[in-house]
């Protein structure tokens, strides 16, 4: 059975339907994955019992991969009466992965901040919420934009693990296809150029938004 | 064991420091350090580095954690348990050795973000004082401006504005000019000597002998940890007590 | 089933788990060095060619290469089995993310120390060798282990493609017993007892890094 390009061809508006569901839960779990990753962070910084509780948390999350991370989510949750959507599973578990990377990007970027922005927000009698919030948190943005950007791009590109617990997004909709005619090489590769094309063109975007930053920084 | 005890009964006790001791691990970087500050007073704290001067008034302000001994502000016990009460440390200012302005927000955003945050009044209000403070540190036109666009001494001139405009009752150096070029330190000198004539209590960490001279009440010196000498400025530069003074002295001077 | 006995029962796939991990370092390694160093030195059409190559393995997420080449692949005639296309697929993939390692740690270099390598009169391929290479070693150990945890992960999906892996066993023995809760969190334990080593190694070689680099 040889490569039909025709139908290949045939496919692709059908796959691209599924385009909005992939975006959408990109931008979800980059959202979610962003604010979880603070409260992790701080966390980890805050008292001695529980910031030893979240370095472990934060390093289990990076070494358990997220395939075994989503089927616990989306097995397990059913299993004690909590029946969720895929979608909501897929972002959830999605989140939670990525949240443990982007803990140790913001950490990189925190440690980043010199020690005496820290002093002068204690001299100046600012809440540890207003440090946080005022001082140290702009600053470090500044400091992680690139591989928080990376990240985002990360997030995209694990989007079609969301297949496996039958969230419709391009993957899901190529094997659809597939299991409909029995011809799985013309979907796969569809979504698979449409993926590569969609990764350069997106981390070709964070580049420039990145230097546009940088460039605007310098003041 | 200083001069104010006769007058103690008029002027209040602005800071008083008792047999306090801090260590990092083995290292006892203060050693029982007894000092009283009266209100209004203008002290000069020198003395070689690694003498533990900055730690001192690190630890006035709660930069630092001491181990024993007691800290008190106004007649108010500060550290330990809070009690619910605000944290006498509270009405101290400080000024850092290498600024650290906020370089995120502009020159006035860094004076109002305190008495803003501890709602002093409104936005309107806390920005015409804090352009008003800024004007008497000459730096009012530059008040738009990001720290990165201003030199040195702009920059620690609009520190210590920043921590005049939280109105402190305390105000404390950390050796405001070391970080300086040569040629900025005047700039920031006047305007401390200006600070200290409006009758503002400060306690001064600095190697300007100058600027002691001219101001201070009272002269500090410290070495390795302990509190060696205690005097007029006329005295301690024209006939310090202790070797270890004199020695000092004929090195900075 | 007992949680030990399930924990033993994902055991069994350990082997094939670790087979890939294994082949894909075979891969990974190698492709790391050559491309991270050929892009280093490339100029006009080779760079471009050499760059082209590496983002294709880095930039395509890892699962759809996995599927489209043990899927679409055979429509063009190349068959591979699925062991070749999962320690082939992941193996390269980590190598294109490692090749930037290689790449950044060499440019990251003093540019002194190339010139002090002319100036002894030594061969570009020497300067690389015996000056350049030794210190961006040391540069890239952290990175790379960060991805080869990031290879021992993926080799979870090697399940998708009918291997029999870790991740295949709690599956199959999901088949057999309804336990879900044991099951896979006796999978996120397994995958925990073999990664959270590495991770905490390569947080210390990380802190000792900087370290060096303070003092």
């Amino acid at each position: 059975m040889g490569f039909d390009f025709e139908y290949a061809l045939s496919i692709v508006p059908q796959i691209l339907k599924a385009l909005p569901t992939t975006f959408l839960v990109t931008v979800l779990c980059c959202f979610c994955a962003a604010v979880l990753a603070f409260a992790m962070e701080f966390t980890r910084r805050s008292g001695r019992i529980l910031g030893y509780v979240m370095r472990f948390i934060i390093d289990a999350i990076r070494s358990t991969p997220i395939l075994a991370q989503l089927y616990f989510v989306f097995f397990v949750l059913p299993f004690y009466g909590l029946t969720l959507p895929p979608m909501v599973v897929g972002v959830l578990g999605l989140s939670v992965y990525y949240s443990g990377y982007l803990a140790e990007v913001y950490k990189a970027g925190i440690d980043a901040i010199p020690r005496g922005q820290w002093d002068a927000a204690k001299a100046l009698h600012l809440s540890r919420w207003d440090t946080i919030s005022v001082i140290i948190a702009p600053q470090m943005l500044r400091n992680i934009a690139a591989p928080m950007g990376n990240y985002f791009v990360s997030i995209l590109k694990a989007t079609p693990y969301l297949a496996v617990i039958a969230v419709p997004e391009m993957l899901g909709e190529a094997f659809d296809i597939a299991s409909d005619t029995f011809r799985y090489a013309e979907p796969i590769l569809v979504v698979g150029i449409i993926f590569l094309s969609l990764a350069l063109v997106i981390a070709q975007l964070v580049r420039l938004l990145e230097e546009r930053m940088q460039q605007s920084l310098k003041r | 064991m200083c001069s104010s005890i006769t007058d103690k009964t008029e002027v209040q006790n602005a800071v008083t420091i008792s047999e306090l001791s801090k260590f990092y691990g083995e290292f006892e970087a203060l050693k029982h350090i007894d000092l009283e500050v009266t209100q209004g007073e203008r002290v000069v704290v020198c003395g070689p580095s690694g003498s533990g001067k900055s730690t001192l008034i690190r630890c006035i302000n709660g930069l630092e954690t001491f181990q024993s001994g007691g800290l008190e502000i106004f007649g108010e016990a500060a550290g330990g348990k809070r009690n619910g009460k605000t944290d006498p440390r509270h009405k101290t200012g400080m000024v850092f050795q290498n600024f650290n302005l906020f370089p995120h927000m502009t020159v006035l955003d860094n004076c109002t973000l305190s008495p803003r945050k501890h709602k002093r009044g409104t936005r309107d209000k806390l920005d015409a004082l804090a352009l008003e403070v800024l004007d008497k540190v000459k730096i009012k036109d530059q008040a738009d401006k990001y720290p990165s666009q201003l030199s040195g001494g702009q920059q620690q001139r609009v520190a210590i504005a920043r921590a005049l405009c939280m109105e402190p009752e305390i105000l404390l150096f950390d050796e405001p000019t070391s970080a300086l070029d040569p040629e900025m330190i005047n700039e920031v000198l006047d305007v401390m000597v200006q600070v200290a004539n409006e009758g503002n209590t400060m306690i001064c960490v600095t190697h300007e002998m100058g600027f002691a001279r001219k101001v201070a009440d009272r002269v500090v010196f410290m070495d390795a940890g302990e509190i060696v000498e205690i005097a007029k400025p006329e005295d301690f530069f024209s006939t310090p007590k202790t070797d270890r003074a004199a020695e000092f002295l004929s090195q900075v001077l | 089933m007992s949680f030990f006995a399930i924990l033993l029962g994902i055991f069994e796939g350990f082997r094939v788990t670790f087979s890939i991990v294994v082949v894909g370092l075979c891969y990974a390694v190698p492709f790391a060095f050559c491309f991270g160093i050929l892009q280093y030195f490339s100029k006009g059409p080779l760079y471009v060619a050499v760059t082209a190559i590496i983002e294709f393995w880095r930039s395509s997420p890892v699962v759809i290469l996995l599927f489209v080449f043990y899927y679409s692949l055979p429509a063009f005639g190349i068959t591979m089995s699925a062991f070749t296309v999962g320690s082939l697929v992941l193996g390269l993939n980590t190598g294109g993310y490692a090749s930037q390692a290689v790449r950044a740690a060499l440019q990251s270099l003093d540019r002194g120390q190339y010139e002090a390598g002319v100036a002894l009169g030594l061969p570009r391929f020497q300067i690389l060798w015996s000056i350049e290479l030794p210190q961006a070693v040391v540069s890239m150990v952290p990175t790379f282990i960060n991805l080869w945890i990031q290879l021992i992960k993926g080799t979870a999906l090697v399940s998708l493609i009918t291997m029999v892996d870790m991740t295949a066993r709690a599956k199959e023995i999901a088949q057999i017993e309804y336990n879900p809760v044991g099951i896979y969190s006796g999978l996120l334990l397994a995958y925990l007892i073999i990664c959270y080593p590495v991770t905490i190694f390569g947080r210390w070689v990380e802190g000792r890094n900087s370290q060096e680099k303070r003092a």
